[in-house]
């Protein structure tokens, strides 16, 4: 198993105005799964994420990932987590808007232990042409994948996905996911989807619902179809 | 209107950092400025009324033919004048000397401060500040001579508010020497009593005629008018030091920190682009929303002026006295400025409310509403795009570079307030090599004598040779001009004891005239100037040449050749009125009529005195330094966090550790801190120098401005660490920086 995931509470508030953002949630994924979590807004799912990607700490429960208990992880390890296993795609891209497309690229391979070659991965991704540019020079479809190329440039085991076609049109959305899903594929890394779009969980090997925190369903994909052939 | 207003508070909440910085330090300038000024009217008019009422003297003089009381009144009305002969006594005793005077009548008259008047044989009234500095109080009593005095009150004397023994002196000691008034009688049973003449003119136009008279028929010995005696225009030149300097150098401060927060503001506002956007979207017009933001501006420079006002209010009175700790203290209450006031308030309202209105006005003229809602507009975009894109310079360094170039005005505003600060601290420390060098040489530079001696009557050198020393003579004269005093020094032509090296190398011709260097610094004069001396007595004029500069900052004189001097002012040329001597200190046993004995010594305690004073303002000054480094930096750094949030929880996410968060969001400013230091030694020598050309007109010596190696390293110490300090305490603000919050707020 490569990510195990046992009875995680997340709590926001105090008292009466106490909400349980993750309540008791637990999943596991296999290495190499794409991974699609569903669920309303207000569901944890987001949440999820970000404890997932040591950006946040549950208050209980365990996250063993790849053998690590990130939940026992102190903060400075939680840091080298996140710079030598996981890359984040958001939906609104959060590009670095004082550096151009190249420096947002390289400010992560800087940091990577063998990162890919920055060249390589612009030319795939199609984004050759803007290297030059900054964030606020391109469209939404041409700035998420420059967050993508950030993302896969340090070659990560866990890639992880914020509702990363909520901002693009049906085209953009579609080309984006296949970059995911040839990724995924390239260079075997684990991939977790979270979305609203019920249509992006066919893709997925594991499909997770949320609903208040818990999750209510986390099952097998067996019709997984190919990205190019989701519904717009 | 009413509930939009309730978001400029809200908005001061979010950047409540540079509020609450921006309202104290406005503050701070403001209470310096009125306080400096007022301090200068409080005490330049109060001393000037005090004077006034106690009726203080124009002039003394002194003469070998005494006037009888018929030709003083024939004097005074044919003059218009009044004249009161006034006699003192010295009474040296051991650690103090009390100049002693009996009641006045007509001119100088004291005030009785606190006590009862004397009323009897065996009472004395003692000047405040000895009698505190001796802690004897009013019932006390004192012993002179051997006879216990009974303290009946304390008082001042107009002509005695400066308390120095000798006209030559730069400073007293209030536990060593005071003034005190006794009946006559008491007074003659002391001992020998000294007499001179006091004047008070009430027709200008007569002063002439009158001393061209007194000098014809009673041969005046010495003139010295109020404006060329130090105790009596002492509190004049304090007050004129505070009220310029306040208006000077404190109103310039105030304005450079004035400009450098309204520049800081301006940015605010420019961040409030989208909401200046949707209240324009809303239907509100462009002058009640420029107008809403001017309150931005508003309320910390009316919050800083009014408490500014406060404080200056609480500190008016210390600062008085801490302005005027050098003399006689006269309780008086303080009087205030309202120009200073005025400008107190309208100086910052303008600029702090001019910027933000201006501010909010440039951004609606300049853009479309949507960009203003979308924040398309960014100016910054013109600064980015292409610069640094192709070099290979780390990411780190790139950002460091934009974070400079994309706010020019913010990135100038780091570098002042880092210069200013470094030049503050490097300045303390220049002030105070340049007192241990002056001390260290200048008392060298007047000469291998250690006691100076003023004989009350003439010795001849053919008859009375001089054993021990040197004969000298020293007159004083008035520089035509100005009417300044300066006295003139005839020394031997084989002296040995008197540095006599011309600065520009030539040799010291007896016939010729050099400026002391003090001297030329204190009356503006150079070599191969001509300049008019007055003979104070005779009022005979005599045009001399300067032929060269003596370095000496202790003696404000011009050096000549004794035979020469003799000629110049009518001494018969054997004759001599002072020696000098490096050997044991003459006493009375050695047949000497010594009037008055001046030794290096007494002129270091007094100088000693002086740097006391000073050291307060410099380690104040060197505090400032600290506190504007630390200020500046925080301001601007934060501002920086502040506008890099998104990109510091992206960083984070990105696995990117603390350090190098750090390094790339503190440290732009890492390279000024070189640049400031280096450019800050030269410009704070300057300062140094222009505060000693300054103290040199008032207190006759002069220091040149150095900065000693190990004072540099120090220095370098505190500047860089009041800078790391700033930095520390931010880092905190790195550290907090929420991933996920920002996160969401970007979403949002």
């Amino acid at each position: 198993m490569y990510i195990e995931v046992k009875d995680v509470v997340k709590k926001y508030g105090t008292g009466s105005s106490e909400v349980r953002a993750l309540d008791n949630a637990g999943f596991s994924l296999e290495n190499g799964d794409i991974c699609v979590i569903l669920g309303p807004s207000g569901s944890g799912k987001s949440t999820l994420l970000n404890i997932l990607g040591g950006i946040d700490k549950a208050d209980s429960g365990s996250l063993v990932i790849d053998g690590k208990d990130i939940a026992a992880l102190e903060k400075k390890q939680l840091v080298e987590y996140r710079r030598n296993d996981v890359g984040f795609i958001f939906q609104f891209y959060n590009l670095i808007p004082d550096l151009n497309v190249r420096e947002n690229i390289q400010a992560v391979a800087d940091i990577s232990e063998k990162p890919m070659d920055i060249d390589q991965v612009m030319k795939e991704l199609g984004i050759s042409e803007f290297a030059e540019r900054f964030p606020r020079e391109l469209s939404g479809g041409q700035q998420q994948r420059v967050a993508i190329a950030r993302a896969v440039i340090k070659r990560p085991k866990l890639l992880m996905c914020d509702e990363l076609t909520g901002a693009l049109d049906s085209k953009s959305s579609k080309n984006v996911l296949c970059l995911i899903e040839k990724i995924n594929q390239l260079y075997n890394s684990t991939v977790i989807i979270i979305t609203h779009n019920e249509n992006i969980a066919a893709m997925a090997d594991r499909i997770i619902r949320l609903k208040d925190g818990k999750v209510i369903s986390c099952e097998q994909n067996t019709n997984k179809i190919k990205a190019e052939d989701l519904e717009a | 209107m009413k509930t939009l207003r309730k978001r400029i508070f809200r908005t001061i909440g979010k950047n409540k950092s540079f509020y609450i910085s921006s309202f104290l330090l406005t503050a701070m300038a403001i209470m310096v400025f009125i306080a400096e000024i007022c301090a200068g009217k409080t005490v330049g008019n109060n001393y000037a009324d005090f004077m006034k009422d106690s009726k203080v003297e124009d002039a003394q003089f002194t003469v070998m033919k005494e006037p009888s009381d018929d030709e003083i009144s024939s004097l005074e009305s044919e003059y218009k004048l009044s004249i009161e002969k006034q006699y003192y006594y010295d009474a040296e005793e051991e650690g103090f000397v009390l100049r002693i005077f009996e009641p006045t009548e007509k001119i100088n008259l004291y005030k009785v401060t606190e006590g009862n008047d004397i009323s009897h044989e065996g009472q004395i009234l003692l000047s405040d500040n000895f009698a505190e500095a001796n802690n004897i109080s009013v019932g006390g009593s004192i012993e002179l001579h051997g006879k216990s005095y009974e303290v009946c009150g304390f008082m001042e004397r107009p002509d005695y508010l400066y308390m120095i023994r000798n006209s030559g002196d730069i400073f007293h000691s209030n536990d060593t020497f005071g003034a005190a008034v006794m009946q006559a009688s008491d007074l003659e049973g002391l001992g020998a009593v000294t007499g001179f003449y006091s004047v008070r003119y009430d027709d200008n136009d007569k002063i002439r005629a009158f001393r061209e008279k007194l000098y014809d028929e009673y041969t005046t010995l010495s003139y010295t008018a109020a404006e060329n005696n130090i105790r009596i225009s002492q509190p004049g030149e304090i007050a004129k030091s505070c009220y310029s300097s306040g208006y000077s150098m404190v109103a310039m401060m105030c304005i450079l920190v004035m400009f450098i927060i309204s520049l800081i503001l301006g940015r605010i506002v420019q961040k409030e682009s989208k909401q200046i956007g949707t209240l324009s979207a809303f239907g509100y017009r462009k002058r009640e929303i420029k107008m809403h933001y001017m309150l931005y501006g508003i309320i910390p420079a009316l919050g800083g002026s009014i408490l500014g006002l406060i404080l200056s209010v609480i500190s008016l009175k210390p600062l008085v006295k801490y302005s005027t700790s050098q003399l006689e203290y006269i309780d008086f209450g303080t009087q205030w400025d309202m120009t200073a006031i005025v400008l107190s308030f309208i100086i910052p309202l303008v600029l702090y409310g001019f910027t933000a209105y201006r501010t909010a006005g440039k951004l609606l003229a300049k853009n479309e509403v949507a960009e203003l809602l979308t924040n398309r507009f960014d100016e910054n975009k013109k600064h980015h795009a292409g610069v640094f894109t192709k070099t290979d310079k780390k990411i780190s360094t790139k950002f460091k570079l934009r974070t400079l170039i994309s706010n020019k005005k913010r990135t100038v505003i780091a570098f002042i307030g880092l210069f200013f600060g470094c030049v503050c601290i490097l300045f303390g420390f220049a002030m105070k090599d340049s007192i241990y060098n002056f001390f260290d040489t200048a008392f060298d530079e007047m000469g291998k004598y250690n006691y100076q001696y003023y004989l009350s009557e003439p010795r001849f050198s053919d008859t009375e040779p001089v054993t021990e020393g040197e004969a000298m003579n020293a007159v004083s004269y008035e520089l035509e001009e100005s009417g300044d005093m300066i006295n003139l020094f005839g020394v031997e032509a084989d002296t040995k004891l008197i540095d006599t090296s011309v600065e520009d190398g030539s040799s010291f011709d007896q016939g010729k005239y050099y400026l002391t260097s003090i001297a030329a610094s204190v009356f503006k004069l150079k070599e191969g100037d001509s300049i008019t001396l007055s003979n104070p007595m005779s009022l005979e004029k005599q045009d001399i040449e300067i032929a060269g500069i003596i370095s000496n900052n202790v003696t404000v004189g011009i050096y000549t050749g004794r035979e020469n001097l003799s000629r110049m002012s009518g001494i018969e040329n054997e004759s001599y009125y002072n020696m000098i001597s490096s050997s044991e200190r003459l006493t009375d046993e050695n047949d000497i009529p010594v009037y008055t004995i001046i030794s290096k010594d007494s002129l270091k305690q007094q100088m000693d005195d002086v740097i006391t004073t000073l050291s307060t303002i410099i380690y104040l000054v060197m505090f400032l330094g600290v506190f504007i480094c630390i200020i500046f930096v925080y301001i601007c750094i934060n501002q920086i966090i502040n506008e890099n949030l998104l990109n510091v929880s992206m960083f984070k996410v990105l696995g990117y550790r603390d350090k190098e968060i750090n390094s790339m969001v503190l440290t732009p400013y890492h390279i000024f801190v070189p640049i400031v230091f280096l450019l800050s030694i030269p410009a704070s020598k300057a300062m140094a120098q222009g505060m000693w050309d300054m103290y040199a007109g008032m207190y006759n010596f002069q220091a040149s401005a150095i900065l000693s190696a190990v004072s540099i390293i120090i220095a370098l110490v505190l500047f860089v660490g009041s800078y790391i300090a700033s930095l520390f305490i931010l880092r905190k603000k790195v550290f907090k920086a929420d991933m996920v919050e920002v996160l969401k707020d970007n979403r949002e």
